[in-house]
C-alpha cells in the first residue's frame, strides 16, 4: 500500500503541484487548505507524513504544530515545513519538524527528502 | 552688635528711598523708624504707607525719638545735610548720599545678580522642557528629583505625581524592573561614567508600554561622589513600529513573489519529467529554457531580498561556531562539476584542518558560493582557488582565479549594487549584479572586512576577514542571553561545563596532537547528548562550554552523567595510556539564582571531579 502524505497549504496551486508531483511518485496525498482543516484531517485519516506550509492565515504554521504535538492521536507524525519564508534553519529548533524546503522547491528534491522520513 | 535691632529712618523717598525700604523692610537687623519726604506722592511714601511705616514731611520729629540709631539721608540736598548734622542728636549716626548711594548701588547690583541667576533657572528649565526627550535625574534611593515636560508628557504623569516616587517600581514594566535596576546599581556604584545606549520600555499611566532608548550618565557632586544618576530617553515607539511594518513589508513581498514562482517552477518541471504526457525534442528544449529563466528569477528575488534586508538594516544573522575549512570543502565539491565541464582547476588550500568561526553557516556559504560562481564566470582557462587561513584573531579566506581580471577603474565600485562589469556572460549562470554587494554586507555584518585585488588579464583575488571567537566571551554572551530568554519566557536554563583540569600534563605525556585530538572526542560526545539547533557546545583549550536554553537542571545533570559516561567508555577503547582528570560542572535557572555571575559562581562551586 502506498504511503500517504497530507499537504497543508493556503495555496491552492502549491497543493495541485505537489500532489501533481507526489502522485507520480505513487504515493497517496490528501489535501487541506487551512490548518483547522489540516489538524482534522491529520486526526480522521492518520497519514504517514504531513508536508506544511508556514505562512497562513487563521492558523499558522506554527500554531498548526503546537496542536498537533498536544494530541496524542497524531503527534508521532513527521513534519515536513514547505514555506516561502527564508532563514528556516530555526524551524529545527521547533520538535515535531524533520526538514525543510524552500519555495520555490525542486520536485526531485522535495521527492527525495520526503523520502528520508518514510 | 547688640541683640535689639538698629532704628533708622530714611530720609528721602525716591527710588532710591524706595529701594532703601525693600531692603530693609522685615529684616531681622535693622528696623524702619520712619520714612519722611516733603512730596506726598513720592514712591517710597506710598510703599511705606502700604506697609504700615510712618511716614512724615519733616524729619524733626522723629529726632526726639530715643530709640532712633540712624538716619540714611538720600536726598542729595546740601541745605538738608547741613542742617541734619547741626541739629541731630549726637548718638544718632548719619549716613550721607555718598554712602546711601553705594548702598543704593550694592542693592541693585544684588536685584541684578538675583534677576540673572532667576533668568538662568528659567533658560534651564525652558530648554529641559522643549527637549524632545526624557530628561530625568534619578537619587541614589532610586527616587525621581527632576523631570522635564516631556518626561511627564510620555509618561502621561503630572510632575508632582512623578518627582520623590520610586523610578523603576512606579514607570517601568515588572518583567525588566530587576534588570533595569541592576544597571542602575553598576552605573552608581562601579563609578561607570556612561552607560552605552539601551531600550527599554516604560510603563505610562494608562498601563501602555512605550519603548524608549535611553542614554544614562552618573551624576556627581563638587567633591566627584556619585549622587544619582541622569538619564536621557527617546521615546522610540513610532519608529519601532515602523521597522516592523518594513519587516512585515519584506516578508509579505517574499511571500508573494516566491509563491506563483513555485507553482510555475513545478508545473513546467512536472511537463519535463513527462509527468503530464509526452513531449517533443523541441518542446522540451523550449521548456528547459523556461526552467532555466525561472530559476533566474528565483535568483533575482532572493537576492534583492536578501540586499533590501541589508539596507533596511534588517538582515538577520544566525551565529553558531562554524568549521570554516570544513565549510570551504563543502563549496569546492559543489562547484566540482562545473569546474569539470569547464576544464578548469579547482583547489583547496587549508592553514589548518578544522578553523573555527562564529558565523551564520548559510551566510558564509553564501559569500563562498557568490566568489566562486564569479570566479567561474570570468575564467576560462587555468584554475581558481580557495584559501583559508587561521590568523591570530581572525580568519582570511580568498578566492583567487586566473581569469580576465578587473581594470582598476573599476575597482573601486566593484561591491556596489548591480555593476556588471560586462554584460558578455562567461560560462554559468547569469548574474543578478547583485552578488558582491551582498557578500560585503554579510561580511560586514559579521564584523569582517572584504577587498579585491586583481590585474587585467592576470586574474583577481576577492579576500574576506572573518573575526575569531574567544570561546570565554562567547560562552558568556550565550549565557547573558540565554538567561534573559529564560526570565522573560519564564523558561528553565542550564549549563554545563566540563574540564580536563590536567591537560598541560597530559600534553606532556602524548603530545600535543593526540591531546587535541582528546578534547575534540569529548566534544563529539557532548554534542552527541545535545539537541541539534538548540543547545550549544563551545569549545575551549582543555574545556567544553555547553549552554542548555529551556533544560532543567535535573536534566542537565542526566546529561552530565550520561556525557560522562560515554567520555569513559571512549577512553576505554582508546588507551591512551594516561589519567586524565574530568571535572564536570553543572547550573541552573531559576534554581541558582537569575544572573550570568550567579550561575558561573554556582557552576564553579557545583563541581564533580572524575579520575578516568
Amino acid at each position: 500500500m502506498s504511503k500517504r502524505i497530507l499537504v497543508v497549504d493556503d495555496e491552492p496551486d502549491i497543493v495541485e503541484v505537489v500532489r501533481l508531483r507526489l502522485e507520480a511518485n505513487n504515493y497517496e496525498v490528501i489535501a487541506a487548505y487551512d490548518g483547522e482543516e489540516g489538524l482534522r484531517k491529520a486526526r480522521n485519516e492518520q497519514p504517514d507524513l504531513i508536508i506544511l506550509d508556514i505562512l497562513m492565515p487563521e492558523m499558522d504554521g506554527y500554531t498548526f504544530v503546537r496542536e498537533l504535538k498536544a494530541d496524542e492521536s497524531i503527534k508521532d507524525i513527521p513534519i515536513v515545513v514547505l514555506t516561502a519564508k527564508d532563514k528556516m534553519r530555526d524551524l529545527f529548533a521547533i520538535e515535531g519538524i524533520k526538514d525543510y524546503i524552500v519555495k520555490p522547491f525542486k520536485g526531485e528534491e522535495l521527492v527525495k527528502i520526503i523520502g528520508k522520513y518514510l | 552688635m547688640e541683640d535689639r535691632k538698629i532704628n533708622i529712618l530714611i530720609l528721602g523717598a525716591n527710588k532710591r528711598g524706595k529701594a532703601l525700604i525693600d531692603l530693609f523692610y522685615g529684616s531681622r537687623i535693622v528696623s524702619i523708624l520712619g520714612v519722611v519726604d516733603i512730596n506726598a506722592d513720592a514712591p517710597g511714601i506710598k510703599l511705606a504707607k502700604e506697609r504700615g511705616i510712618s511716614t512724615s514731611n519733616d524729619y524733626k520729629e522723629f529726632l526726639s525719638k530715643k530709640e532712633l540709631d540712624a538716619i540714611i539721608d538720600v536726598t542729595g540736598i546740601h541745605a538738608v545735610q547741613e542742617e541734619l548734622f547741626r541739629i541731630k542728636p549726637i548718638k544718632v549716626e548719619v549716613i550721607g548720599a555718598y554712602i546711601a548711594n553705594l548702598m543704593w548701588e550694592l542693592i541693585e547690583e544684588r536685584r541684578r545678580i538675583e534677576e540673572e541667576l532667576r533668568g538662568q533657572e528659567d533658560r534651564a528649565q525652558k530648554y529641559l522642557d522643549i527637549a524632545g526627550v526624557i530628561i530625568v535625574a534619578i537619587d541614589m534611593d532610586q527616587r525621581v528629583s527632576l523631570i522635564n515636560r516631556k518626561g511627564c508628557q510620555i509618561l502621561g504623569y503630572k510632575e508632582d505625581e512623578i518627582i520623590g516616587k520610586n523610578w523603576f517600581d512606579n514607570f517601568f514594566p515588572e518583567i525588566i524592573r530587576e534588570e533595569v535596576k541592576t544597571g542602575f546599581g553598576k552605573l552608581i556604584n562601579a563609578g561607570i561614567e556612561s552607560s552605552e545606549y539601551l531600550e527599554y520600555p516604560v510603563l505610562t499611566k494608562k498601563g501602555e508600554e512605550k519603548i524608549i532608548a535611553w542614554h544614562n550618565v552618573a551624576l556627581k557632586d563638587e567633591e566627584g561622589k556619585i549622587v544619582g544618576v541622569l538619564s536621557s530617553g527617546e521615546d522610540i515607539t513610532t519608529r519601532r513600529r515602523l521597522d516592523q511594518l518594513k519587516d512585515e513589508f519584506l516578508s509579505t513581498v517574499s511571500h508573494e513573489l516566491r509563491t506563483p514562482l513555485t507553482t510555475i517552477r513545478e508545473v513546467v518541471s512536472q511537463v519535463l519529467d513527462g509527468i503530464l504526457g509526452d513531449t517533443t525534442k523541441e518542446q522540451r528544449d523550449f521548456l528547459s529554457m523556461c526552467l532555466e529563466d525561472v530559476d533566474r528569477l528565483t535568483r533575482i528575488v532572493n537576492d534583492l531580498l536578501d540586499i533590501s534586508k541589508i539596507e533596511a538594516k534588517k538582515f538577520e544573522i544566525k551565529r553558531e561556531i562554524v568549521d570554516i575549512a570544513g565549510l570551504a570543502k563543502g563549496v569546492l565539491s559543489a562547484f566540482l562539476p562545473r569546474a569539470k565541464e569547464n576544464r578548469l582547476g579547482l583547489k583547496l588550500s587549508l592553514s589548518k584542518k578544522v578553523i573555527d568561526v562564529y558565523a551564520d553557516r548559510d551566510n558564509v556559504t553564501q559569500v563562498f558560493t557568490n566568489l566562486v560562481g564569479n570566479a567561474m564566470k570570468f575564467t576560462s582557462a587555468g584554475s581558481i582557488e580557495i584559501c583559508v587561513v587561521d590568523k591570530e584573531d581572525w580568519v582570511e579566506c580568498s578566492v583567487s582565479d586566473t581569469g580576465r581580471g578587473i581594470a582598476e577603474e573599476y575597482l573601486p565600485k566593484i561591491f556596489d549594487k548591480f555593476q556588471q562589469l560586462d554584460r558578455v556572460y562567461g560560462p554559468g549562470q547569469k548574474g543578478t549584479g547583485l552578488g558582491l554587494s551582498i557578500v560585503k554586507g554579510i561580511i560586514e555584518l559579521h564584523k569582517g572586512k572584504v577587498w579585491v585585488t586583481s590585474k587585467l588579464n592576470e586574474g583577481s583575488k576577492f579576500t574576506f576577514t572573518l573575526p575569531k571567537y574567544k570561546p570565554n566571551e562567547l560562552f558568556k554572551e550565550y549565557l547573558i542571553d540565554g538567561l534573559k530568554e529564560a526570565r522573560k519566557m519564564k523558561r528553565p536554563f542550564s549549563i554545563l561545563v566540563f574540564d580536563i583540569t590536567n591537560f598541560d600534563a597530559i600534553q606532556e605525556e602524548i603530545g600535543i596532537e593526540r591531546i587535541t585530538c582528546l578534547v575534540q572526542s569529548l566534544e563529539e560526545l557532548v554534542k552527541n547528548n545535545l539537541r541539534k539547533g538548540i543547545d550549544v557546545a563551545i569549545k575551549d583549550k582543555q574545556a567544553i562550554l555547553v549552554v542548555l536554553p529551556g533544560t532543567q537542571k535535573k536534566n542537565a545533570s542526566i546529561i552530565k552523567k550520561r556525557v560522562q559516561q560515554s567520555f569513559r567508555d571512549y577512553l576505554s577503547k582508546e588507551k591512551l595510556g594516561v589519567g586524565i582528570a574530568l571535572l564536570s560542572k553543572v547550573a541552573g535557572f531559576p534554581e541558582d539564582g537569575s544572573k550570568y555571575e550567579n550561575l558561573f559562581a554556582v557552576a564553579k562551586s557545583n563541581e564533580e571531579m572524575m579520575m578516568l
